[in-house]
């Protein structure tokens, strides 16, 4: 029963990080379309 | 009911916000933009309003990105923020400018509600105004005087909100507004309404007797001074490093003690398993590892919010703007590094305000490297470890005086590399510090104590979900690896502990650390360890500055977890006692002065932190800048740390 139990956390915290990475680094934000600084110097 | 909360920056905007929603506060993005948007609900006779707070401004034709929120929303109906009444504050001191505002906003023909604040900076400056006479000129407008910051005004305020809500609006005559990108007709605007406020101010204005104006300008002359200013500012943030370690400690030892209880109660009372394991050496020792710490976090924003309040931070950013542009810097890159002492991420964000994308990008460059809320934990952890806890002159705690020099080693390398930077890459403009140096007044301990419990709360929360998964994963990495491995390496110890003749405590300590060396997590860090080894660290110290690229407080909940798999007498020993015993196969010390400095100095440079990277990558738009940014300042880091290692060795 405590290997399940280790096994589900263990899994959890991977998905948690992994889910962090892709919203922070991967993910496009759509609504971020005007914040980005490389439009600034676009014009 | 949806109501925005506007007015010119320095108004007094934050404490109305905070006067008539207190705790019940939530803070977001608007949509579109990374702008911070600050919610609140309010209940009035049943009713529930949800309150909106908006960038400060001065006019509705936005000048950066933080004022574009106000015109996209304001000019839209169809906007997610759109409200039903909007509340303008207006400083009562400073009325001519404010009204500027307040009457575009009157004639976008929304209900509006006029918060006359400052009614006490008002009277010191000998300005009184004459409500009625004033509401004559906006007969559709509520006019409530209020001194937010003691906390006068709010029952107004509230039944104001109420009457609105049901109020039906007279016929207006309003000067015409102007598209966005029409400079010409906005001007014309600009006469037509200061001439229609002049009006207003010979009609409701009257001067009354001046109080204490002479001893603010004094004031000023000293703070502001261009030796004295500087010299005020560092002895300022000294007492309050000194202070930071003075009083935390004792609530520092409560939450230490507390933890490690907390720890052998649940030691005791859970059954013996791996899951059980999991808790008491990963999960426990990970979180209460970094929890210690929010006492230090919670005075050094306490500390802040006090400057912030009094109006000095103003004076600080104004003396700073001064000793930058020299460097080459954009006088607006104060905010945003001022800010970054808190947190790298609003100061990214604050930088929007630069018009030019150069000065723009270098400000993003060398933001992270101000000393954030963050390294706090890492810092005093490393001082108390290597620095002895002695006093210079019977009076300066050495110890504080190591922790300021680090946020000052922190401010001059990010002076500097601008300096470096804007050699390479050249400026076309040259940009301007627009700053209204608000009146000093006294702080208002409800707003500094909102202050502090978001900041804890953010630091709890957001950084302690991260500690938490990776304590987790740390444990199991450090628990479990290659079997064939492991079983050699137990198999060893035991015969060198026979060998040796070692005592039973002895020999369960030998197949303990060869457990974790034939880890997972003991392969990886063997596998580094050449790398950081010219640093003076070990292969722990390695792991953990590994993790801590999540975030720089994560080194200490790395450390923790490690320590603790590693413990096979008392696995709630204080953290820095277990950092203190760490040997090398050698018998020598890991934490010698040479090592913690050496760890300091990389903690001060580093880019350990994946949100602001994050940020950079969004602001910038592009891969390029968060790459050439964990190069720089890995460099920096590593042969800065290689330098002070040798250097005390």
């Amino acid at each position: 029963m405590q290997e399940i139990l280790v096994i589900l956390a263990v899994s959890a915290a991977c998905i948690f990080l992994a889910l962090q990475f892709y919203t922070k680094f991967v993910r496009k934000d759509a609504k971020c379309e005007g914040c980005a600084v490389g439009k600034i110097q676009e014009k | 009911m949806k109501i925005a909360l506007l007015g010119n920056p320095n108004t007094g905007k934050s404490s109305v916000f905070n006067l008539v929603t207190g705790l019940r506060q939530q803070v977001g993005n608007f949509p579109g933009v990374t702008v911070e948007k600050k919610t609140g609900t309010l209940q009035i006779e049943g009713n529930t309003y949800t309150l909106i707070d908006f960038p400060g401004t001065y006019s509705l034709y936005p000048r950066s990105k933080d004022e574009q929120v106000v015109y996209s929303v304001l000019s839209d109906n169809e906007a997610e923020d759109y409200p039903d009444l909007v509340i303008v504050v207006v400083d009562q001191s400073n009325l001519e400018r404010n009204l500027f505002l307040f009457s575009q906003i009157y004639d976008l023909g929304l209900p509006t509600l006029m918060v006359l604040n400052m009614t006490d900076l008002a009277m010191r400056n000998g300005i009184a105004v004459d409500v009625d006479q004033l509401n004559t000129f906006f007969p559709s407008a509520q006019i409530v005087s209020t001194n937010a910051r003691v906390g006068m005004g709010k029952e107004r305020l509230m039944m104001a909100i109420a009457d609105m809500a049901n109020a039906t609006l007279e016929k207006r005559n309003p000067i015409p507004l102007c598209p966005v990108d029409d400079v010409s007709c906005q001007e014309q605007e600009a006469e037509a309404r200061y001439t229609f406020i002049k009006q207003i101010i010979t009609a409701s204005l009257s001067k009354v007797e001046k109080e204490k104006k002479a001893s603010v300008s004094k004031l000023d002359r000293l703070f502001v001074h261009p030796v004295l200013g500087y010299i005020i500012f560092a002895a300022i943030l000294f007492i309050v490093f000194q202070f930071i370690f003075a009083f935390a400690a004792v609530p520092m030892d409560f939450i230490d003690s507390g933890f490690a209880e907390f720890g052998n109660w649940l030691s005791d009372s859970l059954p013996t398993g791996v899951f059980s394991d999991l808790i008491c050496q990963g999960i426990i020792p990970g979180i209460g590892g970094v929890l210690v710490f929010v006492p230090q976090i919670a005075l050094l924003f306490f500390f802040i919010s006090i400057l912030e309040e009094t109006g000095y931070l103003s004076r600080v950013v104004f003396i700073m703007d001064r000793l930058m542009r020299p460097l080459g810097l954009n006088g607006k890159s104060v905010v945003p590094l001022m800010s970054s002492v808190a947190c790298a991420i609003p100061g990214v964000m604050a930088t929007r305000t630069i018009a030019d994308w150069k000065e723009r990008m270098i400000t993003i460059l060398v933001a992270p490297l101000m000393s954030c809320s963050a390294r706090i934990p890492v810092y005093t952890l490393l001082i108390a470890l290597v620095i002895p806890k002695t006093t210079i002159l019977g009076i300066f705690n050495v110890q504080g005086l190591v922790l300021f020099g680090l946020y000052s080693l922190g401010l001059v390398s990010a002076l500097l590399v601008a300096a470096l930077i804007k050699l390479i890459i050249k400026s076309r403009d040259k940009g301007f510090l627009m700053l209204e140096l608000p009146s000093f007044k006294s702080p208002r301990w409800g707003n500094i104590g909102i202050t502090v419990w978001e900041k804890v709360k953010v630091f709890i929360l957001d950084a302690g979900k991260v500690i938490l998964a990776i304590s987790i994963l740390l444990w199991a990495l450090a628990t479990y690896g290659p079997s064939e491995s492991m079983r050699n390496n137990i198999a060893k110890a035991k015969n060198e502990s026979k060998e040796l003749n070692l005592t039973k405590e002895e020999t369960n300590q030998r197949i303990a650390s060869a457990k974790m060396e034939s880890s997972y997590i003991g392969h990886l860090g063997h596998f580094i360890e050449p790398v950081i080894r010219p640093l003076g660290y070990d292969w722990k110290i390695g792991i953990s500055l590994i993790t801590s690229f999540a975030a720089r407080e994560v080194f200490v909940g790395s450390l923790s977890t490690i320590y603790a798999v590693n413990e096979t007498d008392d696995v709630n020993k204080r953290l820095i006692d277990k950092m203190r015993a760490e040997r090398r196969a050698d018998g020598t010390k890991v934490y010698t002065l040479a090592a913690g400095a050496s760890l300091m100095v990389f903690y001060v440079f580093a880019m350990q932190c994946m949100a602001t990277l994050a940020i950079v990558k969004r602001e910038t738009n592009s891969w390029k800048w968060p790459l050439i940014q964990i190069g720089f300042m890995g460099a920096l880091a590593y042969f800065g740390a290689m330098i002070t290692f040798y250097t005390l060795s």
